[in-house]
């Protein structure tokens, strides 16, 4: 009862939550029993029919109805009521979900709160009318419970409920009775034995006719509670009590049933609600006697009705000041209302039932009846408000709970709280409870100890907070490590030295910049005796010219007058400013280093001036100069016009072929400049869809000549190449066409590109030059068959030479093996090179001088490295020695450049054997004069068996590694290892001193190293089968994937599907095709002559 | 170049007078803005130094592990470079920063196209950092973009692995390599930050947090500042509370057992470190750090060594369990009798 009586809305929601979730099963159930009394009524209809027993049925019918009237009486002015037809109104299913919302249930289950509360304060036996009505609540909840499964915490307080209802022992008898009776209606033995207790009947219905009228003679409204709950209970529930009592009970409820049904059945179909009209059409013919004898009886109920309610008020005035029950009452009504329709609030405001009759359309049909039934209620309605008004805060104003201003919620005693608390936990086993406690304490412990959130928001940060936390406090928490005795020694496991902890200051080094130097001239003459067959005074002077020009630049700031003087060719050479810059001028102090890159500032602007490659630029000259106009006499040699292209070029466009930073470009203008042409240049930095591209050049590709307008727009050139056009700015200029990067297609972007440059090449009437670096492009190659001029990384010999002359003018003279092994190590790549040395140069060069002591890398093919070795014998000038070394991987490894190139280490393994087998305690053996071929000891054997071990782990492991998917960088753990390994093994296994490591990548270990990367996918193959079948197809797949991820964006779904199956990319890729080609192709002329060909004695 | 005397800067800018920094992580709070602040790579460093004052520099890129101040070198020179006129001169792009073909194409050509007025000698430049993370296809659009505006603007790229830079920008640029700092380097500025910050320290303590750094001094200073914040005093064991690796001296004893040939001892510690739920990569990893510098003969720690690299290859292909460690332990042994 305690727990019944501390019913909250909280509580009263759980109750909610069941019956809502159970809905449906409880629809399940009362669609069964109404079935059942379908067929029943049926039955009785007929049974009817043979023995017409016409004093009872009409008695019988009456009393029911009046019941029922009653019911519906009562259930209006309670919550009940939606229940009760929710529950009645089966055959529609769907509404009756749709009803049963929560707000009803709560308002019910509010209802029902207050009920047992009232019950409980009232002890009079004259309200015993309340606590029953409470009472059909609490049995229908419990069975609603038991039907769901009675582990709902609402079962306790109904079931209490429930042992109390015996007192009353008519009304519960009379429950109990309708209950069972209820259930039977499902059950099959009933219809067999309905024949024998026909006879009973008319016996039984004459007592219970006068039990009825001695009921309502003393106004017990307890039949009316009942009535409602026989359609109610699920089968389930009332099992329990039918063992009980069934026995007993049973002649004296069947009896009534027949005609009780009915009338039972058919008030409810003319209850006004609703689903009335489907029902109705069950039962057409039944309705209109029972109508009739309804009508009579009416009257009756609101006495009753009022009564009851009258007790009801009297029992709530004390307890109205109580803001609990008052502010249920008052929302149960409220949402009485809201679900209800207008009706009933209107009711309460206007007392008139007919004005609102109209607006509900669903009872139209049933009309009298209805009016009826509404009629009672109003009457009721309004005597129970008048009772209730001298109490009511607001008793008028019936608004949604939404808008009602504050409903005062129920504060809880904290003592109920805990009680209720104990309940809960009640059932829980003991350790988790004491883990829960123990978890309590320990988080009030944490609350007090520490903030564990700074209350620090970051828009306002003052700086009077400290934000950081005591973490110790925390960690004292955590368990401590281990007892693990450390040793406390410095240096164990770190570098770290004890005079490391001494901070010396770091100074900045003092700015050295490079002396000039005077003399060039002279060392100049020197090495031209070492650079035997390099034109090295050609290559000094025009090199002076551009320094003095650029430096005279740098002095004066007049660009405009030098350069209108100085330009072009070596004729043109302003005689004072030679004599003026003699010998050299300072720069000035604003840019030391003047403005431009070596690579523009040293970049051959005249055909003369090119010194490499020479081949190629005289056959693209040769090209040009047949499209130049007759005009201009510039430097061609007999072609004059179009139609004298009858040499090797028969087409208008050309495609410049070769390795980056071969000079395709610089060629390309240095010619334009010279025979005067304007440069259209298209790269792959511009939009050049095919579109554009053709747009843009149609009037350049159709007429011979452009204004110059357009060509400022087009060709973007440098300061220089303005200046130097300016001179010829009064002849007429020709343009030519020149599409740089034309192996590179984005094809989300650069739609129809290649299209455009066959157009191109088709129809333009002037030259078209195409730079490509690829010459195994596919999409280039019909151009590429037609005509085309390959270019050729110069020579390393002659350009080292270069560059020192180079590097002589910058006032650093580098060594050549440093400069030639830089070139090699850059792959032949002479713009990177020029870079590297600007900033060497620039920065100082050596920044201090190196003695003659041993470098540890070069780059230099092992045959020529004596030759080179031996050069320039020196006299006096200090070459700088640092610059290849500063670029070689500069971490901080003795020996072995940090990720081993082990294709690279075997090149270096003939030159440490030798050493190692002289120095080697353990072989102190000499070597044989004969090659690396050795003899040793076993002794030497074992060494040299794990010398060859520790490399081979390391090597797998670094190959292991590099097969790793997603490996960001080459800084891992395996990489580091294998580096260690193998520096190791060399110093320990070897003892092989410091010496220079060689860095040299020749092409005939590139090779090698295709063939080993090609093999494991050689031998990957599943099958031959396999092989043959479906690889060709994965791969012309895999490589359309990879060009059509190579433009971006969208498309590249299914590559990244192969390459998340880890399908090996690199295996489909033209990469090592492209190696192999390139491997082939350099192989045949691997022996082209040291110096290029046009080269001048001098 | 200011010659000013670092020391005593240090002492002016105590940690309290400035306010406004005070929140700052210490790799924000401590990014050097001089050339001469910047640990490591002295040389390089140094070259460029030049550079910020002369002018003209050349297109370069740099290469290098995370954390030795690539993007510090940059934006140093940059800053001394342009001065002022910063802001307008220098596009930024990281790889938070789209740079896809269109971005080269429209963005940073037209910034190459813009003009500013500086100083002669002086350049726009364009800082494209982590630039091994663009496309290829963004990396040819740019390459001819390069060249052509290298009259007014150049460029400076930082990555890690420069095999991701196609070839063409490689050409265009020096390429400039930076290495791992060394365990003296990152301890000298350690011992500044921590001298700055008024922290108590032992040397054991910052020792911890160099080893646990491996030559990375942003890793370095995120674990100073977490433990200094955790602790308030920099010692082994809090470093190790904060960075939590299998402890060094721990793997030291157990090196210490395997070769002194007393495998049960071994096994309880490794055993112990399991419990403790390391990764076996971090212990193989630590192990491998420490072997590095045991106080073995070299011959027995270089086969010391390969078993261990060994092993790491295992557990790289995913063999990762306690039966490989103590596999590798037993081996070790078997080492240490055989030397």
């Amino acid at each position: 009862m305690s727990a019944a009586a501390f019913v909250s809305p909280e509580k009263s929601q759980i109750y909610v939550r069941t019956p809502a979730r159970n809905g449906e099963l409880i629809r399940k159930n009362m669609q069964e029993v109404l079935d059942s009394v379908q067929k029943i009524h049926k039955q009785r209809q007929k049974h009817r029919k043979k023995k017409r027993n016409d004093k009872d049925s009409p008695t019988t019918s009456r009393d029911s109805q009046q019941q029922q009237s009653q019911n519906q009486n009562q259930n209006q002015k309670s919550p009940l009521k939606e229940i009760t037809k929710n529950k009645t109104k089966n055959p529609e299913g769907n509404e009756l979900i749709v009803k049963t919302t929560p707000t009803k249930q709560n308002s019910i289950l509010n209802h029902f709160a207050i009920a047992t509360r009232k019950s409980e304060n009232s002890e009079t036996p004259g309200e015993e009318g309340k606590p029953r009505k409470s009472n059909a609540f609490e049995i229908m909840m419990s069975a609603r419970n038991k039907s769901i499964g009675g582990g709902t915490p609402g079962k306790s307080p109904s079931a209490e409920e429930v042992e109390e209802n015996p007192e009353k022992t008519k009304s519960a008898k009379r429950k109990l009775m309708l209950q069972e009776w209820n259930e039977k209606k499902g059950g099959r033995k009933r219809k067999l034995d309905e024949d024998k207790r026909d006879d009973y009947i008319t016996q039984q219905m004459d007592a219970r006719a006068k039990r009825l009228k001695k009921m309502l003679s003393s106004e017990s409204p307890k039949p009316e509670i009942l009535t409602p709950e026989p359609s109610e209970p699920t089968r389930k529930s009332s099992q329990r009590k039918r063992t009980k009592r069934l026995a007993s009970m049973e002649p004296e409820v069947e009896e009534p049933k027949a005609p009780t049904e009915d009338n039972d059945f058919q008030s409810k179909l003319n209850s006004p609600i609703k689903k009335r009209d489907s029902l109705l059409g069950y039962f057409p013919k039944v309705q209109s006697p029972n109508e009739v004898q309804s009508t009579p009886e009416t009257p009756v109920t609101p006495a009753q009705k009022r009564k009851g309610r009258r007790k009801r008020g009297a029992s709530e005035t004390p307890v109205a000041s109580e803001p609990i029950v008052e502010s249920k009452e008052e929302v149960v009504e409220v949402e009485e209302v809201q679900t209800r329709r207008p009706r009933r609030s209107c009711t309460v405001q206007s007392s008139k039932p007919e004005p609102e009759e109209p607006p509900s359309p669903p009872k139209a049909p049933k009309g009298r009846k209805t009016k009826n039934d509404s009629s009672v209620i109003e009457v009721d309605e309004g005597s129970d408000y008048e009772d209730f008004t001298p109490h009511k805060s607001t008793p008028n104003a019936k608004i949604a709970p939404l808008f009602m201003k504050s409903v005062p919620k129920p504060v809880l005693d904290p003592e109920v709280v805990k009680a209720r608390q104990e309940f809960l936990m009640s059932g829980v086993p003991d350790k988790m409870r004491r883990d829960i406690d123990k978890q309590k304490k320990f988080e009030e412990k944490y609350d007090v100890l520490l903030d564990l959130f700074p209350k620090v928001s970051h828009v306002t940060q003052n700086a009077a907070i400290t934000p950081y936390v005591d973490l110790s406090k925390i960690l004292k928490f955590l368990k401590q490590g281990d007892d693990v005795p450390l040793p406390r020694k410095l240096g164990k496991v770190t570098d770290c030295k004890k005079q490391d902890f001494k901070r010396k200051p770091m100074l900045p080094e003092p700015l050295i910049l490079l002396e000039e130097i005077v003399n060039k001239r002279d060392i100049i003459k020197t090495w031209k005796m070492h650079y035997d067959r390099f034109p090295t005074f050609k290559c000094y002077n025009q090199m002076r010219e551009k320094y003095r020009f650029h430096s005279a630049i740098d002095s004066t700031l007049d660009t405009q007058e030098i350069s209108e003087s100085f330009v072009v060719t070596r004729k043109s050479i302003p005689k004072q400013h030679a004599e003026l810059t003699n010998e050299d001028e300072k720069p000035p102090p604003s840019a030391p280093n003047g403005e431009l890159l070596f690579t523009d500032k040293y970049k051959p602007l005249l055909i003369e001036q090119v010194l490499v490659n020479l081949t190629p630029v005289n056959l693209l000259k040769e090209f040009l100069s047949s499209w130049s106009s007759p005009g201009n006499t510039g430097g061609s040699s007999g072609y004059t016009s179009e139609e004298s292209n009858s040499s090797q070029f028969n087409s208008n466009s050309v495609v410049l072929l070769g390795p980056k930073s071969s000079g395709k470009s610089n060629a390309v203008f240095a010619l334009a400049n010279e025979m005067n042409f304007n440069v259209l240049e298209i790269n792959a930095g511009m939009k050049r869809s095919g579109k554009k591209l053709l747009t843009d050049l149609h009037e350049a590709t159709q007429s011979h000549q452009i204004r110059k307008k357009q060509k400022d727009g087009v060709s973007a050139k440098s300061l220089l190449k303005k200046t130097l056009s300016n001179q010829n700015s009064d002849i007429m200029k020709m343009s030519l066409i020149l599409i740089e990067d034309a192996d590179i297609i984005f094809e989300n972007y650069d739609a129809g590109f290649v299209d455009a440059i066959y157009t191109l090449a088709s129809s333009s009437k002037r030259p078209l030059i195409i730079v490509a670096e690829d010459p195994n492009c596919p999409h280039l190659q019909r151009l590429i068959k037609q005509n085309s001029i390959v270019f050729n990384p110069p020579n390393p010999l002659s350009i080292s030479k270069f560059l020192s002359v180079l590097a002589l003018l910058e006032n650093c003279p580098i060594e050549l093996n440093q400069l030639l092994s830089l070139y090699l190590y850059n792959r032949k790549d002479l713009r990177r090179t020029i870079n590297e040395m600007q900033f060497f140069i620039q920065s100082g060069g050596d920044k201090r001088v190196i003695e003659n002591c041993p470098l540890k890398y070069f780059a230099i093919p092992p045959k020529k490295k004596a030759e080179f070795m031996t050069e320039m014998a020196d006299d006096g000038l200090y070459m700088h020695k640092g610059f290849f070394e500063f670029y070689t991987d500069s971490q901080p490894y003795p020996r072995i450049p940090y990720p081993v190139n082990f294709s690279g280490l075997w090149l270096n393994m003939k030159e440490m054997l030798p050493k190692a087998l002289t120095t080697s305690p353990v072989a102190k053996k000499k070597r044989r004069s004969k090659g690396p071929a050795i003899k040793p000891k076993t002794s030497d054997f074992s060494t040299f068996s794990d010398f060859y071990e520790n490399i081979s782990v390391a090597e797998t492991i670094a190959f292991v590694e590099s097969q790793r998917e997603n490996r960001a960088y080459v800084y891992n753990l395996g990489d580091e290892i294998s580096h260690y390994l193998v520096e190791a093994s060399i110093k320990i296994n070897l003892n092989v001193p410091e010496c220079p490591y060689n860095l040299y990548d020749d092409t005939q270990r590139e090779c090698t190293s295709v063939m080993r990367s090609l093999q494991p996918m050689i031998n990957a193959k599943p099958s031959a089968q396999a092989s043959v079948d479906y690889e060709p197809c994965l791969r012309t797949i895999c490589r359309s994937e990879l060009t059509r991820q190579e433009g971006e964006r969208k498309g590249s779904r299914f590559y990244h599907h192969l390459r998340f199956m880890s399908t090996n990319f690199s295996a489909v890729s033209n990469e090592f095709q492209k190696r192999v080609c390139t491997i082939f192709h350099d192989n045949s002329e691997n022996d082209e002559p040291v110096l290029s060909q046009e080269s001048q004695p001098n | 170049m200011p010659s000013q005397e670092p020391s005593t800067s240090a002492a002016s800018r105590t940690p309290v007078d400035d306010p406004k920094k005070r929140n700052l992580p210490w790799i924000e709070k401590y990014r050097p803005a001089k050339f001469h602040e910047i640990v490591g790579n002295e040389e390089t460093v140094s070259r460029l130094g030049v550079f910020a004052t002369q002018g003209n520099a050349p297109n370069i890129i740099i290469a290098g592990p995370p954390g030795v101040g690539k993007t510090t070198t940059i934006q140093c020179l940059a800053r001394i470079l342009l001065g002022d006129s910063y802001r307008d001169a220098v596009l930024e792009l990281n790889a938070s920063n789209e740079r896809g073909i269109d971005v080269v194409r429209n963005k940073i050509k037209m910034f190459a196209q813009q003009k500013v007025t500086l100083p002669r000698g002086r350049h726009k430049i364009i800082i494209l950092d982590e630039a091994d993370s663009m496309t290829e296809g963004a990396q040819q659009a740019l390459r001819r973009t390069m060249e052509i505006y290298s009259n007014t603007t150049r460029f400076a790229l930082a990555c890690n692995t420069s095999e991701k830079i196609i070839e063409p920008i490689q050409s265009r640029c020096a390429m400039l390599r930076f290495s791992k700092l060394t365990d003296a380097q990152i301890l000298a500025k350690l011992i500044e930050v921590c001298q700055r910050e008024e922290l108590t320290y032992d040397e054991e303590g910052l020792e911890a947090v160099v080893f646990t750094a491996q030559g990375d001094m942003r890793q370095a200073l995120n674990n100073l500042q977490s433990t200094a914040n955790g602790f308030g005093t920099i010692t082994g064991e809090n470093v190790f509370k904060v960075c939590d690796e299998p402890h060094p001296m721990m793997i030291q004893n157990m090196l210490d057992f395997c070769s002194q040939n007393d495998i049960h001892k071994a096994y309880k510690i490794l055993a112990k470190l399991w419990r403790l739920g390391y990764a076996p990569e971090d212990i193989i990893g630590n192990i491998f750090r420490v072997c590095k510098r045991l106080g073995v003969s070299e011959k027995m720690k270089l086969n010391f060594i390969r078993e261990i690299g060994i092993t790491h290859m295992k557990i790289v292909d995913g063999l990762n369990t306690l039966l490989q460690l103590t596999g590798l332990l037993a081996r070790l042994c078997e080492v240490s009798m055989e030397v």
